[in-house]
């Protein structure tokens, strides 16, 4: 079976943009053997590199959409976020940009889950706020189990 | 032509930042041309102040995910002047090859993801990938090598956290510094061949005579240190920068604008600059592609300054394998010398031209006054003055098309913002 990739983003030391990164850590704490968790920073190019040639990969990340703090949002391969959802730097290459490029490249993983979960506060040293806090039990779970049923049957579109 | 015509770009896209553009026409003459930025101030510079001479590099790396080498030294240079520490040849070897790895990575992103859409007609990377994927794809890898340099040697690709005033907190893993040899090897054919296709891009003719501004190495491409040069005969030791060059506050920016003294113009800092006043110390290789790919031994056409960054990334890479043919580990990876009282200057060449830093330092080594002049300031002028030539060159195209060949004017200066602001923080203001 091909080994599951699940890449946390953010940096925890900017409040909510840290909920990526605390997904992972409780992620930790389940035996999964067939599953490598990675941490990045978010920048484009990388994540790009990250998950080249893989073709099971769970995706999570802070997300700026407008609506309530802790509101958790899946996308998948048929229905990628919009650019500028996931803001990483003014450069404006972040993981939505990554994911839309990926695509154009057919580099994209066939199997694809993203997870976003609306941040409310992105101060420097703070704690993720409650909402967020309780969002990565909620993230966790929903990681959880997708990772426990089968790959997504190819081709793509028989599948949902 | 006698109606009235205003060419509004509100947030420049693909540009470092936020930034504006203006252009008010009246009966084909321009009557008002503004490039705006309107980000914040970041005030950086007081925030240094009773701060540890230590602390001056990575506080000032944060100014820019892009180019944080270019602070990361320009400060540490600083310190040692006031220090009076000279750092060994292997430190000074080190700091080249990583500072390769900062050329490389930026110049890539910004030729391939933020410039070459223009030149190819295309809205952005995302859509020109779909007509391009391997150049799209050439250009992620060889950024992607720029960025392991940076690893292995800074411990991070942003921010690198390796760097201290004085050298290295530790030399890089020998193992790990060879094991990057292959990918220079087939990076430096790869980026070849890349500049090879740039060439073959359509380039708007304009010329513009400019008094260009970079540091002079005798011996090398100047990259991290040598005297502050201009194309009109300046030669100063980089701790005379203040007497030469200032800086003035306009209403429409909150970056200041450079400029030097006793001179009206403007003047040009980055790639073109570096180019028509250092070609000789190119290597013969990056000259001789340099001929192939169509530049001029004085480069005066602005659209150029895309083959000009490519000739650099090519440069870049046999730099960097020559660094590491000769690489000898630094042993210690660090100087050090006592603190003492003093102002300390440092000055080096970042992707987008001269970045220059002053601080005072008081006896126990806190930081009083600081200064930070970056290259995307220095540039401003000269932005408005070519954005000028060219409007004047194209007034026959419709609004649509100049404000498109404005905005690629604009680009070919990779402007940085957020540098020149020193502004920490993102926040969208669309009007």
């Amino acid at each position: 079976m091909a080994e599951n990739l699940v890449i946390g983003i953010g940096d925890p030391l900017r409040g909510d943009d840290g909920v990526g990164v605390a997904v992972i850590d409780r992620l930790r704490r389940y035996p999964l053997p067939d599953v490598r968790l990675e941490t990045h920073w978010g920048e484009g190019a990388g994540l790009m590199a990250l998950w080249r040639g893989r073709q099971r990969v769970v995706l999570v990340d802070a997300m700026v959409s407008g609506t309530e703090p802790g509101t958790l949002r899946r996308f998948s391969p048929d229905a990628l976020p919009s650019p500028g959802l996931f803001p990483y730097s003014t450069h404006r290459f972040g993981l939505a940009e990554a994911l839309q490029l990926s695509a154009v490249l057919g580099e994209l993983p066939a199997d694809l889950l993203v997870v976003g979960i609306e941040g409310g506060c992105f101060d420097p040293g703070r704690a993720l706020t409650p909402a967020v806090a309780e969002a990565v039990v909620t993230a966790t779970d929903a990681i959880l189990e997708w990772l426990s049923t089968a790959p997504r049957a190819v081709p793509r579109s028989a599948s949902r | 032509m006698s109606e009235s015509r205003i060419i509004q770009v509100e947030a420049l896209a693909r540009v470092e930042g936020e930034g504006a553009l203006h252009v008010r026409l009246k009966e084909g003459r321009i009557e008002e041309l503004e490039f705006r930025i309107f980000e914040p101030p970041r005030f950086f510079e007081a925030l240094l102040q009773g701060r540890d001479y230590r602390e001056a590099p990575d506080i000032t790396a944060r100014i820019c995910g892009i180019c944080p080498v270019a602070y990361l030294l320009g400060a540490s240079q600083a310190m040692e002047s006031v220090l009076g520490l000279e750092v060994t040849p292997q430190i000074r070897a080190l700091r080249r090859l990583i500072y390769c790895g900062e050329w490389i990575q930026s110049h890539l992103l910004h030729v391939f993801f933020l410039h070459a859409p223009d030149f190819l007609g295309y809205d952005d990377a995302i859509a020109m990938a779909q007509d391009h994927p391997d150049l799209v794809r050439q250009a992620l890898a060889l950024k992607a090598t720029g960025n392991r340099l940076l690893e292995v040697i800074g411990g991070r690709a942003v921010h690198p956290v390796n760097l201290k005033v004085g050298g290295f907190y530790r030399a890089p893993d020998p193992q790990a510094l060879e094991g990057l040899r292959g990918e220079l090897e087939t990076g430096l054919e790869a980026a070849r061949e890349l500049a090879r296709q740039v060439a073959r891009f359509e380039f708007p003719e304009v010329e513009q005579e400019y008094l260009c501004v970079s540091l002079h190495h005798p011996d090398e491409y100047a990259i991290a240190e040598g005297r502050i040069v201009s194309s009109e005969g300046l030669d100063i030791a980089i701790d005379q920068f203040e007497e030469h060059f200032d800086e003035a506050q306009v209403a429409r920016s909150t970056a200041l604008h450079g400029l030097m003294k006793g001179h009206d113009g403007p003047y040009l800092v980055g790639p073109i600059a570096r180019y028509n006043n250092n070609f000789e110390q190119l290597s013969g290789a990056a000259q001789a592609l340099a001929r192939e790919v169509g530049l001029p031994r004085r480069v005066s056409n602005p659209f150029h300054s895309i083959l000009v960054r490519m000739v650099e990334v090519c440069y870049a890479f046999e730099e960097a394998l020559r660094l590491l043919d000769a690489y000898e580990e630094p042993e210690p990876a660090a100087v050090e010398a006592a603190v003492r009282a003093g102002r300390g200057t440092g000055c080096t060449e970042a992707p987008r031209g001269i970045c220059y830093h002053r601080y005072d330092l008081d006896g126990d080594g806190l930081i009083g006054e600081a200064r930070i002049v970056p290259p995307t300031s220095q540039n401003q002028r000269q932005m408005e003055a070519d954005l000028r030539r060219v409007v004047e060159a194209n007034l026959d195209l419709p609004d649509g098309e100049l404000q498109w060949r404005c905005e690629q004017s604009i680009r070919n200066f990779d402007p940085c913002i957020s540098c020149a602001t020193h502004f920490l923080r993102l926040r969208m203001e669309r009007g």
